[in-house]
């Protein structure tokens, strides 16, 4: 090619691009459009409406849903939420950690296996997963029946806020496992023998290198765990009873019960004010490990 | 060598990967402040072994003494033995200074004392205006001497250095052999440094352990090894030679096929064939009667201070070292002479 042509097939490759580029992220963009923006500016408008009687917004417009939010009553819900669903990523991590770890150290084809194993029960019905800790934790249930062989219990473990914690963790650990896998899989193992090498114990490599070199990984499970916890209503009702309501069961109550939709959606607003700043925290954390990566 | 205790003793060392044998029935004795290289080709076993001296491989058999003390029994991470990698495996999310500090934190040294031996180690590899700097901002060079300077702040016993210089380019690669030197002179410790690179090896090392699948085939000094290789394999791998298979006649000549009877004055038992270095072989006219062999000019390659002249005779090629004079044409014929002192008997494959 000469090198008129060649810079001809540059220009004309610069001024495809863009269009192509434009052409190409319409459905991305429709899909935003109708599934998050419309609804998002949805929520934003209702929260400053008033309720319908039997449900729905009329006029007029009004800052009464918002001042309501930080009534005690609200703000307690939401502060055990928060603890709730911290509970339960804090236990996903604990567990799922190790067994990122653990999972990384296989041959690849046992990797594959665990990996397949630790993806399984997502395949299956939520709900069902859910009922079987019913049975599991309930006062005839395998737990009780396991003390009771060796003289221990009954506690009551179902009904409670720890039953809640460990449906969450039991529901979204595979969210935390996959992406420490996915970091622990790129770091480069000579780093912790290097730590060795230089004298540190197991402990001290854990905190200063492999803790550190996989936190992008350890924050986007989090993220992935705790998000769906906080918003999660089916598991503190299954297994909390009626004593462990969280943010989201109240928010479903503004809507289906109280039909109180205006509120509704100033509790969602809440949750996603909240979500954004732990978002945008994330963000912050990740841009700093891309520096390391150079 | 002195005649103290060595430093580290190593006898009868084993190790295997399945099939692969990567660390034979290795011995040998590294004495203290000497400059030691493992030389051989890549696959041979060189970072196994570095690897078992550090304390990442356990060997299968074999016993590994430091100081007259058993170190295998000794986890890795209290060893007082450094390894620099071959990847540097700097910590990406420490700056240099942190890197170079690790160490030192991990035996638990008084803050103050950190603070003033890792400047010092800074300054000796000359990275003090980069002590703030993460590692990937740095070259490679500049790389290289943070992994050294984290190595030898923790003044070890022995410091394992796996192919220390092969990340680099050429010429930078010169003068970090050069700074190695000074450093391990500076430093007094021990250095073992592993590279496939003969010429890194000789012009670095007190003295070159040659490997070959697993096995040490020679251990020497850079000299003896250049000029008396015991094996095929050393002749071949260290330098360039020029290597006759046959058999020694009772005419005290060198017998090989297709090539007239040589002079060869080693008289060393079941030789298997001799070398000869280029620069041991002369280029005279083929009509010369002192010519040992009459033969075909090849190649010429020229090589700066000198020329390598390629020449046939038969199935056999001669390697000849021309420094002076005109060079010889190609597809000429001429005659080669050497001094029967200058063939060396190898024993071995
Ligand atoms: N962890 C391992 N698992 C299996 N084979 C290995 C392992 N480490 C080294 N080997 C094999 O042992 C032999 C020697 O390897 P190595 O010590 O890395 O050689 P070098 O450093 O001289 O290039 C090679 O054949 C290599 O494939
Ligand atoms: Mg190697």
């Amino acid at each position: 090619m000469t090198n008129d042509s060649q810079q001809k097939a540059r220009r004309s490759a610069n001024s495809d691009g863009p269009m192509l580029r434009a052409i190409t992220s319409i459905p991305a963009l429709g899909y935003l459009l109708v599934f998050m923006a419309i609804p998002l500016l949805l929520i934003i408008s209702y929260a400053f409406l008033t309720a319908g009687r039997f449900g729905g917004v009329k006029p007029p417009v009004t800052l009464e849903n918002i001042t309501r939010l930080i009534e005690p009553i609200y703000r307690d819900v939401l502060v055990t939420s928060v603890m709730t669903a911290g509970a339960a990523t804090l236990l996903s991590f604990a567990i799922g950690f190790p067994a990122a770890l653990v999972i990384s150290r296989l041959t690849p084809r046992w990797q594959t296996i665990a990996l397949i194993a630790v993806v399984l029960p997502f395949w299956t019905n939520f709900l069902i997963r859910t009922y079987a800790w019913i049975v599991l934790l309930n006062s005839e249930g395998l737990l009780n029946h396991g003390l009771a062989l060796i003289g221990l219990g009954p506690v009551q473990v179902l009904y409670t806020r720890s039953a809640v914690v460990l449906g969450l963790f039991y529901a979204y650990l595979p969210l935390m496992v996959l992406p420490i896998y996915a970091s622990l899989q790129r770091l480069d193992p000579s780093l912790l023998e290097a730590a060795r090498n230089l004298g540190a114990g197991g402990w001290r490599r854990f905190r200063t290198v492999l803790l550190p070199l996989t936190m992008p990984g350890i924050l986007a499970g989090a993220l992935f765990v705790f998000i769906p916890s906080l918003g999660n209503f089916v598991i503190p009702e299954l297994l909390g009873g009626g004593k462990s309501q969280m943010i989201g069961n109240l928010i479903r109550d503004q809507f289906l019960k109280s039909r109180d939709w205006p509120f509704g959606s100033a509790l969602s607003l809440m949750v996603l004010a909240l979500l954004m700043v732990i978002l945008w925290a994330q963000a912050r954390a990740a841009r700093r490990t891309r520096e390391w990566a150079g | 060598m002195t005649e103290r205790q060595p430093l580290l003793s190593i006898r009868n060392l084993d190790r295997s990967f399945g099939d692969v044998r990567a660390v034979r029935s290795v011995s040998f004795d590294i004495g203290e402040n000497e400059f030691f290289a493992l030389l051989g080709p890549s696959g041979c076993g060189k970072t196994t072994l570095l690897r078992i001296l550090a304390g990442f491989e356990q060997p299968d058999a074999g016993s590994v003494t430091l100081d007259g003390a058993d170190l295998l029994s000794i986890p890795a991470e209290r060893r007082p033995v450094n390894l620099m990698f071959q990847s540097y495996a700097l910590f990406p999310h420490m700056s240099v200074e942190r890197n170079i500090a690790y160490g030192l934190e991990c035996d638990k040294v008084p803050k103050n004392e950190i603070r003033e031996r890792v400047s010092e180690v800074m300054e000796t590899v000359g990275l003090t205006d980069k002590r703030a700097a993460l590692p990937n901002t740095l070259s490679g060079g500049q790389r290289q001497r943070v992994a050294l300077a984290r190595a030898i702040v923790k003044r070890p016993r022995l410091l394992l250095l796996d192919e220390p210089l092969s990340a680099l380019d050429r010429k930078i690669r010169a003068e970090m052999q050069m700074e190695l030197r000074r450093l391990q002179h500076e430093v007094g410790t021990t250095f073992v440094v592993v590279t496939h690179d003969q010429d890194e090896a000789m012009s670095l090392a007190d003295r070159v352990a040659v490997m070959d699948r697993g096995e040490v085939r020679q251990l020497d000094q850079p000299m003896e090894l250049y000029r008396r290789p015991s094996s095929i394999f050393v002749a071949d791998f260290i330098g360039t030679s020029t290597i006759i298979r046959g058999r020694r006649g009772d005419d005290g000549l060198w017998h090989a096929e297709g090539l007239p009877p040589l002079p060869c004055a080693d008289d060393s038992e079941n030789a298997l064939a001799i070398a000869l270095r280029p620069e041991t072989i002369r280029v005279v006219g083929v009509d010369d009667p002192s010519a040992a062999v009459r033969g075909t000019v090849a190649e010429v390659f020229f090589q700066g201070d000198h020329a390598l002249a390629e020449v046939s005779v038969g199935a056999q090629s001669f390697l000849v070292a021309i420094r002076e004079g005109a060079l010889p044409v190609r597809d000429t014929s001429v005659g080669l002479m050497w001094d029967a002192d200058a063939a060396v008997a190898l024993l071995h494959e």
